[in-house]
């Protein structure tokens, strides 16, 4: 069992991606940068609170001498835990240039509102 | 049996370490220049990968001089007016970054394509600069 643990670290580095959030009178907006990762590699989980992004930047080696190392491959992996007032159904994601955008839709009830005071 | 002698300086070199890397950590990142980049040999050409997620295609400057290539752009914040951060950690604002090609390269022949926020840039090596397999006769 321990074998089998060990060998998943090592097959996968796990990068931690950067997030800006947001939020807007009526969403929060996650945004991670995930260089690397196309829609096929990608999977959002929602389970109970948890938000969980994963996504595999693959290396393309095909051969050569490397003299500069700096981008790190492997699997994104980052959890977030949604507070109450995220409207879980209304969830959407966009990808694009190796950028995820997740708007969260916040419920109807904690949307700030605007009463209209009546004037007779 | 082995005698290891306690030696109370490599402690604190670690201690040292461990502390530099907290701070690391928590502003920077670890990254001394943005973007990261990767850069392979491929024998007749020279392969740079860079990693900008985020970053316009037309927004980003490539150019080439003499032995230096320069990939020049900038990263904007998703949203700067009417919102209120919460968290707030993917760099942002214009970078430069300049990158020493290990060899002449034909200007005339590079390439650059982006894609899933990965820039790749090919440049073929010039042709005095090009391996060449010497026959012994």
């Amino acid at each position: 069992m321990a074998e089998e643990k060990k060998e998943l670290t090592e097959d996968a580095r796990r990068i931690v991606p950067p997030v800006d959030i947001y939020e807007t009178d009526n969403d929060v907006i996650l945004v991670a940068d995930v260089p690397g990762v196309t829609k096929e590699t990608l999977s959002l989980n929602i389970e109970q609170d948890e938000l969980t992004i994963r996504g595999t930047f693959e290396k393309k080696d095909n051969g050569g001498d490397k003299l500069i190392d700096e981008c790190v491959y492997g699997e994104y992996h980052r959890t977030f835990t949604l507070g109450d007032l995220i409207d879980q159904g209304k969830i959407s994601a966009k990808l694009e240039n190796g950028v995820l955008t997740l708007t969260l839709p916040k419920h109807e009830k904690v949307k700030p509102r605007k009463i209209e005071i009546e004037t007779e | 049996m082995r005698l290891t002698v306690w030696d109370p300086f490599r402690e604190m070199a670690a201690l040292h370490r461990a502390v530099n890397s907290l701070f690391r950590d928590s502003s920077t990142r670890g990254r001394v220049s943005y973007p990261p980049v990767e850069l392979m040999d491929k024998g007749d050409s020279v392969v740079i990968t860079a990693e900008i997620p985020g970053v316009n295609k037309d927004e980003v400057d490539l150019t080439v001089l003499k032995d230096t290539l320069t990939i020049a752009g900038e990263k904007r914040l998703p949203a700067e007016e009417g919102v209120t951060y919460i968290r707030h950690e993917r760099p942002h604002g214009r970078f430069r970054r300049l990158i020493d090609l290990p060899y002449s390269v034909d200007q005339e022949k590079i390439s650059a394509s982006y894609k899933d926020g990965i820039l790749t840039i090919t440049l073929p090596k010039a042709e005095e600069a090009k391996p060449r397999q010497i026959t012994v006769e």
